[in-house]
């Protein structure tokens, strides 16, 4: 019986240099022009100082900024790190019975829409003012997210590749493992890919609040006595905390999700 | 001697990426002549289906000229000006509709692109979806009726701006074999009545011979033109005719040369 | 069968929470936890309710805000991703940068913004579109690029114009991906929104559930905190109302 060929006319993608020139040129040209328009147009530093002063600056204040850089490093990592298999076995649990996911799915997406920094200052009453106490605050700002997602994935396997299972005899576990798990993934990955900027979003939000340490409150001290540049170069760090971690979930993402493209 | 209809003079296609040069279709050259119905036959990756493209303005040619009544139609790197685009339609692979259309609306798209407005058009609509039975599901989605209904609803699409060739990329091969030996024969039908040029692309060598009245065999790397055979079968053609001696020998004769190509590649 | 399915997956949901509540209620009155720590649902709701002309001006400032912030950020973030996916050059330039602003948690430009707006509604607003901008952007750029090849061809192959390929084709193409940005769009408004007027003068939801939670008013907290819930449904059933209305072909 004949079959139908997919029709194959651009050969397949490879990594094209102008994927990787193409943004370095992008920040070549935003650095000049910023530079060269703050200097003739005379932006105060307060609106933007130039990027050059930027770097100067943050380079000479480092020993300042560097205890509340690893500070807000570990609450973000520590909370993701525990976010992720929480939200994720939670979502196993609810997937288990047909009743607890419509049970619980609402539940789940109230948490969703409701921001969790709502909390932040009621953790302080509960829980005092330790800043480590942060990690909670990422930890149930990213959950949800990475639950709902997983969820998700969990719940939308289709019913042949569950019969395949049945037909070879798969034990309940093996089934989760080997079909359902492994058919979520894509979506698994993307909520972790959320909870990553959730994370972010909520330490930064604990430190306004609470204040006292991580990049959050020395953003607002350097403001305050009027150090913008170092207040952006400390905006860049935790900028660079959420790229390394996305960047990292994606390359995991792309060593393991092998089928997708 | 009257001019072709399409005429491929020396047409060459090269794919080129960083790491390698792919030359999909090399030096082909056809002529065909108005209202007639031909096929290109090959196996995957000969590059069939780049050869239609190119006539249809998707894909830019290499080198070498494309004409349409005797008019250069390929421009390197400009769009296939609307007036050429308004003779051909195409029919895909798959049916292709957009999902967000209703069926009535995926047949009509190609006049609200060309701006064709007027009720002589709106009836023309109508008049299509009659001939194929789909009037009573004009207004449903597309995803709710069947793969063969769809494939249907491709072909009026590529028709309803009355061009006068078509052309089919494996039109019915996404279809199983009975909606496909059906819908070949209501193609057949429709081209006695309307006269139109057809180029019907497939690797289904029963098809080719049972539809058209000549075939061009393609082979693969790289993509060339390797044999023309003209079909003397009586026209209308039959589905009974499979079974008969002339057929089988025309079968067996293209299958041949397939073969022939399989082996080269093997080598 | 359909029928009982549908009635579960409405009483389901309503058991749960009612049973949390429930729980909640109990373990307030069955150990006797102070009203400061944490409150009983029912004094909440009763809160929500008696004390509402004090919550209803904080309500409408952070509703407003969440609401004009997404609403401006839709068009933006839509524009800025044809205008990236039109040309492949830039498609390739700007990729790293669009995946960049979505992590970078631009919540922490809030002290600058304050010293460059004040505290008004326009610091907050800007601040509220430049976070959920860029999700929309993200998304939307993910759909543009994704369209399958065979669309564009029959596009090309019918010679449609940049205007009525992407009209009738690009557009609804990619509107489920965009509807996911929106949706991520809109808890990224609110938790922005709420992260601004923790910072931002005393005006908010966010603002007042700091106010409350320093005077020890616990349960004025959570209701301000419930009533933030308000506009996450509020934005979800839009959302959802959108869905429904754009892309009614799916399923």
């Amino acid at each position: 019986m004949a079959q139908s060929t997919p029709v194959r006319r651009t050969p397949k993608k490879e990594r094209d240099p102008k994927r990787i020139i193409a943004p370095l040129v992008v920040l070549a040209v935003l650095y000049i022009g910023l530079e060269i328009f703050l200097r003739v147009f005379n932006v105060a530093a307060y609106v933007m100082p130039t990027p050059t002063h930027i770097i100067q600056a943050t380079i000479s204040s480092f020993h300042i900024i560097l205890p509340d850089f690893l500070f807000t490093l570990k609450i973000i990592c520590v909370g993701f790190c525990i976010a992720i298999p929480a939200g994720i076995l939670l979502a196993a649990l609810f997937s288990q019975f047909d009743i607890l996911v419509k049970a619980m799915q609402p539940v789940v997406i109230w948490l969703v829409i409701t921001p969790m920094i709502t909390l932040i200052p009621l953790m302080t009453l509960w829980l005092g003012t330790d800043p480590n106490l942060r990690v909670i605050i990422v930890i149930i700002q990213a959950t949800p997210i990475i639950c709902l997602n997983t969820l998700n994935g969990f719940t939308h396997v289709e019913r042949e590749k569950l019969e395949l299972a049945r037909s070879v005899g798969a034990s309940k576990l093996q089934t989760f493992v080997s079909i359902i798990f492994m058919n979520a993934l894509p979506q698994v990955f993307t909520g972790i890919k959320l909870g990553c900027i959730f994370s972010t979003i909520g330490a930064v939000s604990a430190d306004f609040v609470s204040r006292g340490q991580g990049l959050g409150d020395r953003i607002i001290k350097f403001t305050k006595y009027s150090n913008f540049e170092e207040s952006y170069g400390c905006i860049i760090l935790i900028a660079l905390i959420g790229i390394t971690l996305y960047t990292v979930v994606e390359m995991i993402e792309k060593r393991i999700v092998l089928w997708k493209k | 001697m009257q001019e072709a209809k399409i005429k491929f003079d020396h047409v060459t296609k090269i794919f080129e990426t960083r790491s390698q040069t792919i030359t999909a279709v090399k030096d082909y050259s056809m002529e065909i002549q108005a209202g007639e119905f031909i096929s290109i036959l090959g196996p995957s990756g000969c590059g069939k289906s780049t050869l239609i493209r190119m006539l249809d303005g998707i894909i830019d040619t290499t080198e070498g000229d494309i004409l349409i009544d005797g008019v250069k139609v390929n421009h390197k790197g400009k769009k296939m000006p609307s007036s050429v685009l308004r003779k051909l339609g195409f029919i895909f692979q798959q049916p292709n509709m957009l999902p967000w259309y209703t069926v009535r609306q995926n047949v009509a798209l190609p006049l609200r692109v060309f701006g064709l407005k007027g009720p002589e058009w709106d009836n023309r609509v109508e008049e299509l979806l009659e001939m194929v039975g789909l009037k009573e599901y004009a207004d449903a989605h597309p995803n709710e009726i069947s793969g063969g209904m769809l494939q249907r609803a491709g072909v009026i699409r590529a028709m309803v701006h009355d061009p006068e060739i078509l052309l089919m990329d494996e039109p019915f091969g996404a279809l199983d074999e009975m909606t496909r030996e059906q819908m070949n024969m209501e193609l057949l039908e429709i081209w006695e009545k309307t006269g139109k040029t057809i180029i019907f692309i497939t690797h289904n060598i029963e098809e080719a011979v049972l539809l058209s009245s000549r075939v061009y065999v393609m082979g693969t790397n790289p993509g060339r033109l390797v044999e023309t055979v003209t079909l003397d079968l009586p026209r209308p053609r039959k589905l009974s005719m499979i079974t008969q001696k002339d057929f089988i020998e025309y079968r067996q004769l293209l299958e041949s040369y397939i073969g022939e190509i399989d082996l080269s590649k093997i080598k | 069968m359909n029928m009982k399915k549908k009635v579960t997956s409405i009483v389901a949901p309503v058991v749960t929470f009612l049973l949390i509540f429930a729980i909640w209620e109990f373990a307030c009155w069955f150990y006797k936890i102070d009203a400061w720590f944490l409150p009983k649902p029912s004094e909440i709701f009763r809160s929500m309710i008696v004390d509402f002309g004090e919550y209803w001006p904080h309500l409408l400032v952070t509703l407003q805000c969440v609401l004009t912030g997404f609403l401006i950020a839709i068009p933006v973030g839509l524009l800025l991703a044809t205008l990236i996916t039109s040309f492949p050059l830039l498609n390739a330039a700007m990729s790293p940068y669009i995946t960049f602003l979505v992590t970078t948690p631009l919540v922490s430009l809030i002290p600058l913004l304050m010293l460059m707006m004040g505290y008004g509604m326009n610091m907050r607003i800007t601040t509220v579109v430049i976070q959920s901008f860029a999700v929309i952007n993200m998304n939307a750029c993910t759909g543009f690029n994704n369209v399958p090849t065979l669309r564009r061809e029959l596009m090309q192959s019918m010679g449609a114009s940049r205007l009525q390929t992407y009209r009738m084709m690009i557009l609804p193409s990619a509107a489920t991906d965009i509807i996911t940005g929106l949706r991520l769009a809109a808890i990224f408004a609110t938790t922005t929104c709420i992260s601004v007027e923790y910072n931002a003068g005393n005006t908010g939801l966010g603002s007042q559930i700091i106010k409350y939670s320093q005077y020890l008013q616990t349960t004025k907290s959570f209701a301000c905190i419930f009533y933030v819930t308000v506009i996450g449904l509020i934005m979800y059933g839009l959302i959802t109302l959108l869905q429904k209305k754009i892309v009614s072909w799916e399923e």
